[in-house]
């Protein structure tokens, strides 16, 4: 029964790799019943990118290993049947440039970390009911 | 799990507790490990001149103090990222010093009452 209503709630993909931040993400992201595939660095993310179908929402960490967010963002938004999945980049940095760079790019949200992982899991759940709404910008 | 609000309280003998939602205990001794390890890390960079690797750490500390709420971790961690960036050695270790005392003393309360001292 856990099974089928985390397959009808879907998946988030988490592009994190700061292992402890990734927990504590996955951590909250799953007990709204999501399930979460986890991408340590954008060489690794790329491989996910390629191999599953859209999932529900992205979380994109700005500063991994490989490729960075803005690549990431781009290689996401250039996939067929990936345009119009919501993605939320996920900070260390709150760099005006990024954020209007990040945004302008494609990405939905823009969450800084110090924030903290309340503001960050409530802004993905807005995220999508949004994107069930068709509002996601 | 829907609040993570943290709080910060300075005591007058120096010694800070940080308050944390109880959904996060799992993971705080990983967590506290896993930063005490990055000072060690940093501290060797920094004997060897490798700004880049301080710079690298330091950020990676600076999200992660951020979403777990340990607001002076993050704080500290930016300082020693930006003082990496310009290669500023006095700066990264005195802050260094402070980190790790800070991560020596810090008390985490869990809000049902278990704390991770």
């Amino acid at each position: 029964m856990k099974k089928q209503k985390e397959e009808k709630k879907g998946v988030v993909l988490l592009i994190e790799d700061e292992s402890d931040t990734a927990d504590l993400i996955r951590l909250h992201i799953e007990q709204s019943g999501l399930s979460v595939v986890h991408a340590r660095d954008g060489r690794h993310a790329v491989d996910i990118i390629e191999s599953i179908v859209p999932p529900r929402a992205i979380l994109l960490d700005l500063v991994v290993p490989y490729l960075n967010g803005f690549e990431l963002l781009k290689a996401i938004r250039s996939k067929s049947g990936w345009e119009q999945v919501p993605v939320m980049v996920v900070s260390g940095d709150s760099d005006k440039g990024d954020i209007d760079r990040m945004m302008l790019e494609g990405a939905n949200d823009y969450v800084v970390k110090s924030w903290g992982i309340g503001v960050i899991h409530h802004r993905l759940k807005l995220m999508l009911e949004q994107a069930s709404l068709g509002q996601v910008a | 799990m829907e609040s993570s609000q943290s709080t910060l309280q300075p005591l007058p003998h120096g010694k800070e507790i940080v308050h944390l939602d109880a959904s996060f205990a799992p993971l705080v001794p990983k967590f506290m490990t896993n930063r005490k390890k990055e000072v060690t890390t940093m501290q060797a960079a920094l004997t060897a001149q490798d700004f880049e690797t301080v710079r690298r750490v330091a950020h990676g500390m600076k999200g992660a103090g951020g979403s777990y709420g340990f607001d002076r971790i993050t704080e500290i961690a930016a300082t020693i990222e930006q003082a990496a960036k310009t290669g500023i050695h006095e700066t990264i270790d005195m802050e260094l010093t402070g980190l790790g005392s800070y991560l020596e003393q810090v008390e985490v309360i869990f809000d049902d009452g278990v704390s991770e001292g």
